[in-house]
């Protein structure tokens, strides 16, 4: 079976963002692969060449050749393949031969059984069964066998549209390059969803915060009237109000903030879950630690607005007033 | 009558509200209209009218709780109406004691924590105001429940709290606000006796109240309102029973 060439070309953020490279056993002609690699100079200079290609024993299985983590693929468990006999499985690989990471599997590469373990899974959003490992793995390429399709990250400064417009013209007919604009991980599971999930979460958490402030402060109005009533001046009424809502408000976000992230992973995760997918860490821990910082100061904001509002209110507020509150 | 301009009032006022008027809403019906009045040291008023009349608005102003549109108060010779926050706060804690209605106590504060109060906010040192607490409490009969929060208390119990608290700080004026009418009819008794007694130890006292019993029982004058003016103020005419608790031997000797 013999699929056309293909050639992508992106820039490095928009690559990143490629779903897989599915390369099919093919032929790929030396002159081509020549010429491909006198271009890619436009993109290796700094970065290496990037390419990664997929070879296939069958129609449903694709391998993708050499370090492709730069693509944006995400590992479910395990890690990246290192060595020569290693690969990393997509979970419809691991599936559908019973495998988990840690196992061995045998590659039968034109004949010749090449042993290789599995180091990782690799979150592939469909059920497709795909290998991600190096030539070495499979025998190499003079084991016959050849890349159909490359992925290539240009040199910052490179300018993608003349890049394939020159790509195109040394490789001729019969190859195609482009740029991706297909199904890729961010359009299928795009990370700014769950981004916004767990904001929502986080501001639902952080609305949270700012109901008990105020709850904390309405029970209270009426003490305060008395308070007020038996000699106390504003200043120390402020001070009391901020005392008196300081500790609930610290206690429910110190709840609500992990409760949100906790109700935010289930959530994602259980989303997944519900189209058969595991998704990865990284796809569920969207929120940085400078991202977890701006929500602790996003909460003390919160509280200590929850918390001037009334004190202020309490500290100016007639005593009459507060006294007949109820 | 023009509002208390021809009642019996004194040089030597302790208490002098001169022209006040009190609106709430800018071109509203005034809550007070241009009150004039006089309260001298250990005199008992009792402030009587219907319902807005102006009787609590009238006690507020007394107390610094509000501040009058027009008119001037004076309170132990200290001008109050033009006082900052935090003057008035110092003066309703050391010159004024207040009873309320329905008591107006902090339920997460045991009884003698409620009472002691007023005198932490005005600094007095630990001990003595520890030992002042005690006295009253001891004094009003309620001693035993120092460690009680309010909510275990009757109204009666509760009030007598309250009472101590406006003692605390020996003020000048004790300002009481139906101080009977959140209480049983024998606890009636109970609290016009203790203020009775307390105004015949010497505490000037003025107490608003809708019982013209109890204006008359136990107060040595009663001042009518209505529509914010004062209508009347005349001496009490049943001077009996404020004789008879002046000379009550318990309570009003202790305190």
């Amino acid at each position: 079976m013999t699929a056309a060439p293909v050639i992508r070309a992106a820039s490095a953020g928009a690559v990143r963002r490629v779903v897989q490279s599915a390369v099919v056993f093919g032929v790929l002609a030396a002159s081509s692969a020549a010429a491909l690699l006198g271009l890619a100079l436009f993109a290796t200079a700094s970065e290496g060449f990037y390419a990664s290609c997929a070879v296939t024993h069958c129609a449903d299985l694709a391998v993708t050749i050499n370090d492709s983590s730069w693509l944006g693929w995400n590992m479910t468990s395990g890690r990246w393949y290192r060595g020569p006999h290693e690969v990393d499985a997509s979970e419809g690989f691991l599936a559908a031969t019973g495998r988990a990471v840690g196992d061995s599997i045998t590659l039968t590469v034109n004949g010749k059984p090449a042993i290789a373990r599995i180091a990782g899974e690799v979150f592939v959003p469909s059920s497709a069964p795909v290998l991600f490992t190096s030539w070495q793995a499979l025998g190499g390429a003079a084991a016959g066998l050849a890349a159909s399709h490359y992925d290539i990250a240009l040199k910052p400064g490179t300018t993608m549209g003349s890049y394939i417009t020159a790509l195109t013209r040394v490789l001729g007919p019969g190859y195609q390059a482009y740029t991706p604009a297909g199904p890729s991980i961010a359009a299928e599971i795009d990370t700014s969803f769950f981004r916004l999930l767990a904001l929502l979460v986080a501001a639902l958490a952080a609305l949270g915060v700012l109901n008990s402030v105020l709850m904390a402060t309405r029970e209270r109005v009426h003490d305060l009237g008395v308070f007020k009533a038996v000699g106390m001046t504003p200043r120390p009424t402020l001070a009391m109000v901020v005392c008196w809502v300081a500790a609930p408000a610290i206690g429910a976000a110190a709840i609500a903030l992990p409760a949100g992230l906790i109700t935010q992973n289930f959530l994602v995760r259980d989303l997944a879950a519900s189209v058969g997918m595991v998704l990865p860490a990284s796809f569920v821990h969207v929120l940085g630690t400078a991202d977890l910082a701006l929500l602790v100061l996003a909460g003390l904001g919160i509280a200590a607005a929850g918390v001037l509002g009334p004190a202020t209110w309490a500290a100016t507020s007639k005593t009459t007033t507060a006294l007949r509150a109820e | 009558m023009n509002n208390g301009a021809d009642g019996p009032g004194r040089h030597d006022a302790l208490v002098r509200l001169g022209e006040v008027t009190k609106r709430y809403a800018a071109g509203g019906a005034p809550a007070l209209d241009r009150v004039s009045l006089d309260v001298g040291p250990g005199e008992a008023v009792a402030v009587m009218g219907p319902s807005g009349s102006g009787k609590s608005t009238l006690l507020n102003l007394i107390a610094g709780l509000d501040k009058p549109t027009s008119g001037m108060i004076t309170v132990a010779g200290q001008r109050i109406d033009t006082l900052s926050e935090t003057k008035v706060a110092r003066y309703r804690r050391t010159q004024v004691g207040m009873i309320f209605q329905f008591f107006n106590l902090l339920e997460d504060l045991t009884v003698a924590d409620n009472v002691l109060l007023p005198a932490q906010l005005a600094g007095t040192p630990r001990r003595r105001a520890r030992a002042s607490c005690e006295q009253l409490l001891v004094s009003l009969g309620i001693d035993r429940y120092r460690n009680s929060y309010p909510g275990r208390l009757s109204g009666g119990e509760r009030q007598r709290v309250a009472i101590a608290r406006a003692l605390i700080n020996s003020p000048a004026v004790l300002l009481a606000d139906e101080p009977t009418g959140a209480v049983d009819t024998a606890t009636v008794e109970e609290i016009g006796q203790l203020l009775l007694d307390l105004n015949a130890a010497g505490q000037t006292l003025v107490l608003v109240t809708h019982n013209p019993d109890l204006a008359a029982k136990y107060a040595s004058r009663t001042v009518r309102l209505a529509d914010g003016r004062v209508i009347s103020d005349t001496a009490a005419t049943e001077a009996a029973g404020h004789d008879a608790a002046a000379s009550h031997p318990d309570t009003g000797a202790r305190l």
